[in-house]
């Protein structure tokens, strides 16, 4: 969800949300292509799907720490890989 | 015969202590040669040979309270920097962030950091670097800021994170730019320092080359920056000053490795010679035009401070020649070398690499020809 506007977005299993937040064209950026050094992947899980998700890292926290606009259900969309578990799926982007 | 050194007419007109200098870079970038696989691709960083540079008087000639040949001399520290990017890009690039980080100390009010922090930075006693990337990108309206501070009682409180920050390591300084929370346009710039209290650096990621460039992520979390730490506040023109030499400075690691390539392509035709002679484009002709991108950063390097639109805008088209250039003679000197130069490990594959990474480094070949337009338009 951008802006209150809501996009559907198609995967397959392994596919980085990151990945296809960005082909998709929505503002995500993504600079360190997913090694976890730039937080500019920041998502906002919705709090029904966030205890659904593996837990981050600790290198992920590490990195969630430096976030404006932290959200406890804050996470990086890199670091979620899509499984038919997770058909469904709901996030949405910090405030720009 | 070597064709590591920069051009004679490049260095004809400088002093002789400014020959000195750069013998004694020159001395240094020979020992560097050997290590420069290391350096590039298991991450070796060159702090000693920093060190030595700095000794050298490397990373002086630009700062007019510690300069050694009679008045600052931005181009000497270019010629300097090109000696080494023959040798090594890694090397060269570590010293543009120990140069940079020079010039913002060199351009700010507070006269009193400067006298702290630039004599250690001009003699490479302190090791620093530069984490302008996010802000000149901010300032030109292509990202946000990445880091936002809060005032708190003699200082403020700063939180974010930089993706990558070069010449990095434990004590080593950079500056940078935040945006005040409370009020966007207020931005401020400051020296940082790695290990202070909030402030962290990660290596996360894995580069395709330039890997012991201690290049890092650093963390802001709450750190606090006090007052007395500040280059700018507000930032007023700060960037807009510093940037030129920002940029020129920068251009002495895409000089070297234009330097390198065509040494190797001199190397390839010692025994390809007959068959080169049909590649489009002659090592002599790459020669002619690393001349005359010497002397013409030579010429802008006179005036760094200038902040005219026409100075801009040769110092911005100059910038983008090096890069072209850069690329153009690193990937002739493959097409020179052959399939000896596309096993990994050679030289030619390195320079190749280090090419790549002057026309991607902020200001990239994208955001300089936007740069120019947006100041065509004006």
């Amino acid at each position: 969800m951008q802006g209150g506007a809501e996009h559907v977005l198609t995967s397959q299993p392994g596919d980085r949300v990151m990945v296809l937040a960005r082909a998709a064209g929505l503002p995500v950026k993504g600079e360190c292509e997913g090694s976890v050094a730039c937080a500019t992947c920041h998502m906002i899980v919705d709090p029904a799907w966030a205890t659904r998700l593996a837990p981050p890292t600790e290198e992920e926290e590490t990195m969630l720490d430096t976030v404006f606009d932290l959200t406890p259900t804050s996470r990086l969309s890199c670091q979620i890989r899509m499984t038919p578990a997770l058909d469904g799926l709901r996030l949405s982007l910090p405030p720009a | 015969m070597t064709h590591l050194a920069p051009t004679q007419a490049a260095i004809a007109h400088t002093s002789l202590a400014s020959s000195a200098i750069l013998e004694r870079v020159r001395t240094i970038a020979a020992d560097i040669a050997p290590a420069a696989h290391d350096i590039d691709h298991k991450g070796v960083y060159p702090g000693d040979f920093l060190r030595g540079l700095g000794a050298a008087g490397a990373f002086s000639p630009h700062l007019a309270a510690q300069t050694t040949v009679g008045g600052r001399d931005l181009g000497l520290a270019i010629r300097a920097m090109a000696a080494v990017g023959a040798s090594c890009m890694s090397t060269a690039f570590c010293m543009w962030c120990q140069d940079a980080c020079g010039w913002y100390l060199e351009n700010t009010g507070n006269t009193a950091l400067r006298d702290l922090l630039q004599p250690g930075i001009a003699a490479g006693t302190l090791l620093g670097g530069t984490g302008l990337s996010n802000p000149v990108k901010a300032l030109s309206g292509i990202e946000r800021f990445k880091l936002r501070a809060q005032r708190t009682d003699g200082g403020y409180i700063v939180s974010g994170v930089l993706p990558w920050v070069s010449n990095l390591g434990d004590k080593h300084w950079f500056g940078t730019v935040f945006e005040d929370a409370a009020d966007p346009a207020h931005r401020l710039m400051a020296m940082v320092q790695c290990g202070q209290p909030g402030v962290e650096i990660k290596q996360n990621a894995r580069f395709i080359a330039l890997e012991g460039t201690g290049t890092y992520s650093v963390l802001f979390r709450r750190a606090f920056i006090a007052d007395e730490m500040l280059l700018a506040d507000p930032l007023g023109d700060m960037v807009r000053r510093v940037k030129p030499g920002f940029l020129l400075l920068q251009a002495g690691m895409g000089l070297g490795v234009t330097q390198a390539a065509i040494g190797l392509m001199h190397t390839a035709n010692a025994t390809l010679g007959a068959s080169n002679a049909y590649l489009p484009k002659q090592v002599d002709a790459f020669e002619r035009e690393l001349e005359t991108l010497h002397t013409t950063i030579d010429g802008l390097a006179a005036t760094p401070l200038d902040g005219s639109a026409d100075y801009v805008r040769a110092v911005l088209t100059a910038r983008l020649r090096t890069s072209e250039l850069t690329l153009e003679a690193a990937q002739s000197a493959l097409l020179h070398a052959g399939a000896r130069g596309y096993i990994e490990g050679s030289a030619t594959s390195r320079v190749l690499r280090e090419s790549y990474f002057v026309a991607i480094i902020t200001p990239s070949i994208k955001h300089l020809r936007q740069e120019l337009e947006l100041l065509g338009r004006h």
